[in-house]
């Protein structure tokens, strides 16, 4: 009977980063049916054992056992956790912010879409039902783009979309309520503890006990990657478990000799109710000789502090922040604002100093040997020769190198964000060492840090909650549960008032191209009527169709986040053959045309297959399609098949033949990114790794995608063929530039997978009507392409100023 | 041993070396007179795409994508303004170099500030430029009829030192120039971290804006002094002469190491490149193959590189 009671099972398990114990010797089990908290201070090991569990990471060692039924933990994967009916919502959302509410849900949760006729109909009720079980009221609509929700919706949708998983057993929610109002927190409760008594299983990550107490069966207190205590939750209360986290920590440290340096009043930074975007009346006055600790729960300002300080300390205006001194600033994340990966461990020292350095005064390399060897020989970085790539050392040995790097440019204030992180004990009673004889040079330290052992350490600390300094500590004189009591209590009050309220509607991607377009085109008419009527369009079109149907493929690849330089050559080739291959042997032209439509889509498997950069190989392609163009014909001629001629001029009374091929390429473009796959495509360009889990093969959503673009690509080159009836190797190549810049006037970015192909429409035709519009003005044609350049530059510096006002809201 | 092969492995313009000696003896031996005045010549006519290929290296090495694509437009209009200003008199060829400098220096500097303050990713910013300056040349086209060319500049294109082009030792100075700004000054240590990590180089204290702002000036630059070279050696300002230059210097630094990701520079490499992709063009000449298969050659020699280096990335794991 005890046995069906549990869910999961993990025993003894182990987790090593590098010097780091993420998880040590841990055992833990989860009960169906039950809410288990888990707590604890930051790096206690929280998210990675809910990693493990999930089959996000490997452990080292230890079993897991599910439902009774134990598990390769060495092969264990997140599709492997779905199976079994395991689903996480993560801190970081996985939604990817290009697609629908609906659509969101659709992609995580394909499976149950297989049968279905009208899929859309069927996820948007599955999102609706979803959203309403678990927060009745809610407003979000299902149809809504994901980017246009704030980030609490963002939250709710995430939620909601695990818990519509069929066969869910157990739920891991990291941190869910965190940006959470208290009402839609309330309806998650109830909502937890209803599905709860029907049996799944949840793992509840929070720091706000209240919400613990009022919620969880059980309570798991973790402390540097092991259990500290587990209870039943009537055993025990707010204030217990305040204690329990935090005692032990300060105690083993107490004894620590420690001077406090003299003060070294020239080096100071002055705070007077100092506010900005994410800083709030913060006020402090720090001095050279002071070593200064952040600290609180993580996202509550430390990093946005030091961030201010390094970045207005380059700045003439300041906004009322003092700062007398030079400042460095000792990266922590070294992976993404640390390191120079492909750099030696000299080059990475030195940078400082050498940006600091006139631009082109040759360095004088004696001077930077001498400073880079004294730094990393007093920090005592483990390599063979400075020569080395900073790659090869470990952690501990590159955060040396990047504290060398602002001791060598001899900084009176420097800033250090939590550079401890994943280094071993040893070397971090190093680093202690380095800090406190800095301060006693009279440096002023500000460090960041989520150690709270490292407190120790300082000489003064400031608890930050909501962005404001909650709490001042000197050394010695607190307690370490006081600086818990500060940083918790808060918590719970933070304004969430307008977490829900709906950001201003932002304009669609494709306005600014629609606009320009439709201003074009009613100057074009004003100036001459014929432009238009029936006629007048059918003409606009000749002009317009070859290098429409280019930006509509042009648009499938930006769409994920490639630029092909190729397409305007691939068109002129298909040009080529059609009116030399094609005209002498009909099924031969078709089979090479369908193996160069074959080559090219391989261009998206080899991209893949390689990793290697798009636009270099489509760069050679590029050569390549020229190259056999013109060795299929080098001066331009040849002749067209009458039918395909016929195919885009046929007669009929309705319009001419080359206007209905555009009107069915361009809408089916649109049906085919509104497809199934083509939403599971567009998620690829947001969010790959999101995607990736979810279960769709990357291979071949490349492959397709570069398929699809061939595809709209050979149509171009066959309406090349079919208006001028002979062939011109050269005629489409400055459609590859062209058509780039249509995609990213029609709203497009470059990554983020942010494009719509009406918008690449409007885009093509804006930059074609420019040359219409100088013709009828009398304008010299020569003026087209300024014209064109300037359009562009235009439209993209206006979309800058809205996404600023977006930015500043 | 090991240190050549690691030496080869990091360095993959050795392949395009090696490339070009075999390309150099089968064109001596095919044409019976084996010598180094094909591979001078050769040289001589790289040398004017290395001039920009050395601008193109430093705006992708910045990072991010960056490409410079006005080059086609900068090298053209500056053939005709230098040929305008020059007008086959020795005593306009400095205030021709000054102004064309001068031009190009705000040509570049433009470029930035669409790159730096209006956020416009560079390939699109440079490529608006490129349809400004394509239509200056065009204007200037109508009223152009000169053909003459400044003894002075004839001379300098014709002369030689021990049996060297006088053009081929700028662009080998020109090389040492930037090899040196590259390693041992501040402006390179420091275009070399921003493409690595821009997010790094600020917090370093790497002044971003500046260090691109120079990048984008100095293509430019050379890419006008490649103008003002090529004109006197065509005889004439065309239009449309440009027009290869963009794909060939982009083409040119890949095959020679440099990261179009960003980051890392190889200068030898960019010169090797440069001369790889002139003798490719040669050889194929000599033995009669079409400009359809120089193209084809040029395009999988650009991929076969390319995989090189991320072989080598992989072994490295």
């Amino acid at each position: 009977m005890e046995n069906n009671k549990c869910f999961i099972e993990a025993k003894d398990i182990l987790k090593i980063y590098g010097p780091t114990i993420a998880v040590n010797h841990l055992d833990i089990t989860i009960n169906k049916g039950e809410v288990l908290a888990l707590v604890g201070g930051n790096g206690a090991g929280k998210s990675t054992i809910t990693k493990i569990l999930s089959g996000v990471i490997n452990c080292d060692s230890g079993s897991i056992t599910i439902d009774g039924e134990a598990i390769d933990t060495n092969k264990y994967s997140t599709a492997d956790a779905r199976k079994k009916g395991i689903f996480v919502v993560h801190q970081e959302l996985s939604l990817c912010k290009n697609l629908t509410v609906y659509e969101n849900f659709y992609v995580e949760q394909y499976q149950q879409f297989y049968k279905s006729h009208n899929w859309r109909k069927t996820a948007k009720e599955l999102a609706k039902k979803a959203l309403d079980n678990v927060f009745p009221g809610n407003t979000i609509d299902v149809n809504a783009g994901l980017n246009t929700l704030t980030i609490a919706q963002q939250q709710m949708v995430e939620i909601a979309r695990a818990t519509s998983t069929p066969d869910l057993k157990m739920l891991v929610l990291d941190e869910p309520t965190s940006s959470l109002p208290t009402e839609e927190t309330n309806q998650l409760q109830e909502y937890i503890k209803k599905t709860a008594a029907n049996g799944i299983a949840y793992v509840y990550i929070s720091h706000r006990l209240k919400e613990i107490m009022y919620l969880a069966d059980r309570v798991f207190i973790m402390q540097n990657g092991s259990k500290k205590h587990e209870c039943l939750i009537s055993e025990t209360n707010e204030q217990d478990m305040v204690e329990r986290m935090g005692s032990g920590i300060g105690s083993q440290n107490k004894k620590l000799e420690f001077n406090t340096p003299a003060l070294n009043e020239k080096v100071s930074i002055k705070m007077d109710n100092y506010s900005s975007k994410s800083l709030k009346n913060i006020s402090a006055q720090m001095y050279g000789g002071e070593i200064i600790c952040l600290t609180g729960l993580e996202g509550n300002g430390q990093l946005e502090f030091i961030q201010e300080i390094f970045y207005k300390a380059r700045k003439r205006n300041k906004n009322g922040l003092e700062i007398n001194g030079k400042v460095a600033y000792v990266a922590g994340d070294r992976k993404k604002d640390g390191n120079f990966p492909l750099w030696s461990i000299k080059d990475n020292t030195i940078i400082s100093n050498l940006a600091n350095s006139l631009l082109f005064k040759p360095l004088n390399t004696k001077n930077v040997n001498d400073l880079v060897n004294r730094w990393n020989g007093r920090l005592k970085t483990k390599c063979n020769s400075t020569d080395e790539s900073i790659m090869s050392l470990s952690g501990g040995n590159q955060q040396k190198v990047l504290i060398a790097r602002a001791m060598a440019v001899d900084a009176d204030i420097i800033i250090l964000d939590d550079p401890t992180r994943g280094v071993d004990v040893e070397t971090k009673l190093e680093l202690y060492e380095v800090f406190h004889e800095a301060a006693e040079n009279g440096k002023l330290i500000i460090w960041r840090t989520s150690d709270d052992a490292e407190l120790e350490y300082c000489t003064r600390l400031f608890v930050m909650t909501r962005g404001t300094i909650g709490a001042e500590f000197e050394h010695g004189k607190y307690e370490h549960s006081d600086i818990l009591k500060v940083a918790f209590e808060n918590q719970e009050k933070k304004d969430l008032k307008k977490a829900l309220e709906k950001k201003a509607k932002q304009p669609k991607l494709y306005l600014f191209a629609l606009i320009t377009t439709i201003i074009l085109y009613t100057i074009c008419g004003i100036l001459s009527p014929t432009v238009l009527s029936k006629r007048g369009v059918e003409l606009l079109a000749v002009g317009y169709a070859p290098f429409i149907f280019c930006a509509l493929s042009q648009t499938f690849i930006i769409g994920l986040g490639h630029i092909d330089l190729s397409v305007g050559a691939f068109m002129g080739l298909v040009n080529v053959v059609t009116a030399t291959i094609l005209d002498h042997n009909t099924a031969f032209g078709i089979f090479v045309l369908i193996v160069l439509l074959a080559a090219y889509s391989l261009m998206g498997l080899f991209i893949y297959w390689r990793n290697v950069p798009p636009i270099i190989v489509t760069l050679g392609m590029s050569f390549v399609w020229t190259g056999i163009a013109y060795n299929l014909q080098d001066m331009p001629g040849g002749h067209v098949p009458e039918w395909m001629v016929n195919l885009f001029n046929f007669k009929n009374p309705v319009l001419n033949g080359i206007l209905i091929w555009l009107i069915i390429c361009i809408i089916a473009s649109i049906l085919i990114y509104r497809s199934k796959y083509g939403t599971a495509l567009r998620g690829y360009g947001n969010n790959e790794t999101a995607m990736k889990n979810s279960g769709w093969s990357k291979a071949k959503a490349y492959f397709m995608i570069y398929f699809i673009a061939g595809c709209f690509a050979m149509m171009g080159g066959f309406a090349q063929s079919g208006i001028t009836g002979a062939s011109d190797v050269n005629a489409s190549s400055t459609y590859t530039m062209l058509t780039v810049a249509a995609v990213i006037i029609g709203g497009g970015y470059f990554s983020g997978g942010v494009v719509t192909h009406f918008g690449s429409v409007c885009g093509a035709i804006s930059l074609t009507m420019v040359s219409i519009l100088l013709g009828l003005l009398k304008v010299n044609t020569d003026f087209t392409a300024t014209v064109q350049g300037l359009v562009l530059i235009i439209i993209l510096s206006i979309r800058l100023i809205k996404k600023g006002e977006k930015a500043n809201e | 041993m090991n240190k050549a092969l690691s030496y080869i492995k990091e360095n993959t313009w050795i392949w395009a070396l090696i490339g070009s000696t075999i390309l150099w003896l089968a064109m001596g031996i095919s044409s019976g007179q084996l010598g180094f005045s094909s591979l001078i010549s050769n040289a001589n006519t790289a040398a004017f795409l290395a001039i920009m290929a050395f601008g193109q290296m430093l705006v992708v090495t910045s990072g991010r994508g960056a490409i410079d694509l006005s080059i086609p437009g900068v090298l053209t209009l500056m053939a005709f303004i230098s040929m305008s200003i020059i007008n086959g008199k020795n005593s306009m060829i400095v205030p021709a170099f000054i102004a064309v400098i001068a031009i190009c220096a705000a040509i570049g500097f433009i470029n930035s500030l669409m790159v730096i303050y209006l956020q416009i990713p560079a390939i699109i910013a440079t490529m608006a430029m490129n349809y400004i300056l394509t239509t200056a040349a065009l204007l200037i086209n109508k009223h152009f009829s000169i053909f003459t060319v400044a003894p002075v500049l004839k001379a300098f294109l014709k002369g030689k030192i021990f049996g060297i082009y006088f053009s081929i030792i700028l662009v080998i100075l020109l090389g040492v120039f930037f090899w040196f700004l590259l390693r041992k000054t501040s402006y390179g240590k420091s275009l070399l971290a921003l493409g690595q990590n821009k997010n790094a180089a600020s917090l370093a204290g790497v002044k971003t804006a500046r260090v691109e702002m120079v990048t984008y000036i100095l293509c430019s630059v050379l890419t006008g002094i490649a103008g003002i070279l090529v004109s006197a050696r065509v005889g004439s300002a065309v239009l449309g002469m440009g027009d290869t230059y963009t794909m060939d210097t982009v083409a040119s630094i890949v095959i020679g190491g440099t990261l179009i990701s960003g980051g890392r520079a190889n200068v030898p490499g960019t010169l090797v490149g440069c001369l790889f992709l002139g003798l490719i063009s040669a050889a194929m000449q000599v033995i009669g193959c079409s400009v359809g298969a120089q193209n084809i050659a040029k395009g999988a020699l650009i991929i076969l590189v390319l995989m090189l280096g991320t072989f080598q990335k992989k072994s490295a794991k």
